[in-house]
């Protein structure tokens, strides 16, 4: 067995090395502007059959496609050219590879797009998005599910990545800056209920699972790495990251910065865009951070993981305990 | 031991003026008092404010109107609420020791009554005077006197906000036109630092201005449904159609006529609003109000009201 992991660099792709590395499976990564180590090829998922030479991948059996880029406010045509186009180099490498065997595409739940209710792992329809990211990745699996491919091909879609099983976050992105205006006291106001839920993971979690998925004996075709039914209320997100401002730094609640109030988010967006409109940069700043996946927190949705459960349990930092590791993290850290 | 009754409290008389010299937002552009463009400033509902040129020309205005007020009751009180500090520039050190509020009791031929002297609530401070005010009506009408005069040469515009200078006079009695339900504030002093908490107060303005309408509703046993009109602060418009869309109120029903023409005076918005609404017919029996506004400092307060 070789795996080829492409996109060896980025939070996921280095959390999957490391696991194989763990678990003595042979692997090479495939990285983009890193220098490469003896373990790593270079490559452009840009180019054709991702610009490797057919002897860097030779006997390779399994790949993991964690490559592209999660950033949410990319126009659709640059967001297209990293996470949608390159699905024809991926697949065009594939298929020269004789040897071979399974192919996962890692995705984000989030190709639903503001489909709500209970998201099961199946196809989705087209639909509206909350943002480029989303849209890109779902129009990604549409080309993958429609290869008539040798080897078996699956789905992953992974949930939010908050961190490492210990809380440690790798790169800070949107979640992490909208805790940390919380944290300034610069969200007064949410879109959405306090009920809605926020599913997240660990980078470890989705490694060990985007592992058991490649070598499962009877593979799906889509899987969700997800918390599921063990997700956060938008409440407990709230409350329990004040809490830990508190109890982290005592005094903190006195400071008096009022729980958000939860609107819709028409009222939402009406309100941040007339930050941003004044030209306060602050807050604006502040919603400009969350209104990329206000569409997301706003919405009732939980994703099922039958399919992944199926996999077999797999040891899981509770949802909570990781989210508490996580702002606590980010805290000391002053997310810097 | 003695028992007080609380009588309700009535608003029965209302006087304004504004700053004699008008100004367009093009001409504080010009002499460099605003922050924020000219054509922001217009979107969002201002045009014109009115500025009191010398301090002269407030303590006149003033001293008129509480005359006014004087000549249709009989006050036992009168209450002085300023949201700017005025600095005394004589050189003296006895300079520091004249009191406009006994000034103006004097000067409308009131020795001898009991006065109050109210400052730093801000843009709340009508609310806070009407209702220490409503609470000494058993003893006579209460007199509240509201005047502001921003800094020879200071920024006109305050977050967002652009501002007129204005004095005005509210008489609280036991009988008149329009009666007081309620007042309701949420006070935040923690952000009692405007300057440096400026954003943070930014960011919670609506959270609060939320939180300070529903626990109205709720103490007065109202639903906002049954307002029938919202006097507001003349803050601007856009800023009110965000809080009605959180409250969900319809625009319609809030008077903001005023926001235009007038802007926003520190203290003298609510008396200026309901002055207008009045003469414009607007009012009639058995009308419910609601008044909201905010303060730095920080308070957000609201007053539910009742036409007779």
């Amino acid at each position: 067995m070789k795996v080829l992991v492409v996109g060896a660099s980025g939070v996921v792709g280095a959390s999957v090395v490391r696991h194989l590395s763990a678990q003595q499976i042979e692997h090479i990564g495939l990285v983009h502007t890193r220098v490469p180590n003896e373990s790593q090829i270079v490559g452009d998922v840009t180019c054709p059959m991702l610009g490797v030479k057919p002897g860097d991948v030779q006997g390779v059996t399994h790949i993991v496609y964690c490559a592209g880029s999660t950033k949410f406010d990319l126009p659709i045509k640059v967001s297209r050219a990293v996470n949608t186009t390159p699905m024809h180099n991926l697949l065009s490498l594939a298929n020269s590879i004789p040897s071979l065997q399974r192919l996962i595409f890692v995705s984000t739940i989030y190709s639903c797009g503001l489909q709500e209710g209970v998201i099961r792992e199946v196809r989705h329809r087209q639909n509206e998005f909350a943002n480029t990211y989303e849209q890109s990745k779902l129009e990604a699996e549409k080309i993958i599910l429609n290869d008539k491919a040798k080897y078996t091909l699956s789905i992953a879609r992974l949930s939010t990545i908050v961190s490492d099983d210990d809380g440690n976050v790798v790169k800070y992105d949107s979640i992490h800056r909208s805790l940390q205006y919380l944290y300034y006291g610069l969200i007064g106001v949410l879109p959405g209920a306090k009920d809605v839920t926020v599913d997240m993971i660990s980078g470890d979690y989705a490694s060990k699972r985007l592992i058991q998925i490649l070598f499962t004996k009877n593979p799906k075709q889509i899987y969700h790495v997800a918390s599921g039914d063990h997700s956060l209320s938008m409440d407990k997100v709230i409350c329990g990251a004040r809490n830990i401002f508190e109890s982290e730094e005592p005094g903190w609640l006195a400071k008096g910065y009022p729980e958000p109030l939860y609107t819709s988010l028409n009222a939402f967006n009406n309100l941040g865009e007339s930050m941003v409109e004044a030209g306060n940069i602050i807050v604006g700043g502040a919603y400009r951070a969350l209104a990329t996946y206000a569409p997301q927190i706003s919405a009732h949705k939980k994703f099922s993981t039958d399919n992944t459960d199926s996999l077999g349990a797999l040891d899981m930092v509770e949802t909570d305990l990781l989210y508490k590791r996580m702002v606590h993290y980010c805290l000391s850290n002053k997310w810097k | 031991m003695k028992t007080v009754t609380k009588q309700s409290a009535y608003i029965s008389h209302l006087g304004y003026r504004l700053g004699s010299t008008s100004l367009s937002l093009a001409d504080l552009d010009k002499a460099k008092y605003l922050h924020s463009p000219v054509k922001y400033l217009s979107s969002v509902g201002f045009s014109e404010i009115h500025v009191f040129k010398q301090n002269s020309e407030v303590e006149r205005s003033v001293i008129g109107l509480v005359r006014q007020a004087v000549l249709v009751a009989s006050p036992s009180m009168v209450v002085y609420y300023s949201g700017i500090d005025e600095v005394s520039t004589g050189a003296d050190l006895l300079d520091k020791f004249t009191y406009k509020t006994s000034r103006v009791t004097h000067q409308a031929g009131l020795n001898g009554i009991r006065q109050i002297s109210l400052n730093q609530a801000g843009c709340s401070g009508v609310f806070e005077a009407i209702d220490l005010a409503r609470s000494e009506i058993n003893n006579g009408d209460v007199v509240c006197v509201m005047s502001d005069r921003l800094p020879t040469n200071s920024p006109r515009e305050v977050q967002y906000n652009v501002m007129s200078d204005a004095a005005s006079t509210v008489t609280i009695s036991t009988s008149g036109w329009l009666k007081i339900v309620d007042i309701h504030t949420v006070y935040a002093q923690q952000f009692w630092n405007t300057k440096e908490d400026i954003e943070k107060i930014t960011a919670s303005y609506f959270t609060f201005a939320v939180r300070c309408i529903r626990e109205a509703m709720d103490k007065s046993n109202l639903e906002l449904s049954d307002i029938d009109m919202v006097i507001p602060h003349n803050v601007s418009l856009k800023s009110w159609q965000l809080l009605c869309q959180l409250i969900d109120y319809p625009i319609e029903k809030v008077y903001t006529k005023n926001i235009s023409s007038v802007g926003h005076t520190v203290s003298s918005d609510l008396i200026i609003n309901l002055h207008s609404a009045r003469k414009d017919k607007l009012l009639v029996p058995g009308m419910k109000l609601l008044a909201f506004t905010y303060g730095f400092g920080s308070s957000w307060s609201a007053m539910v009201l009742e036409v007779q």
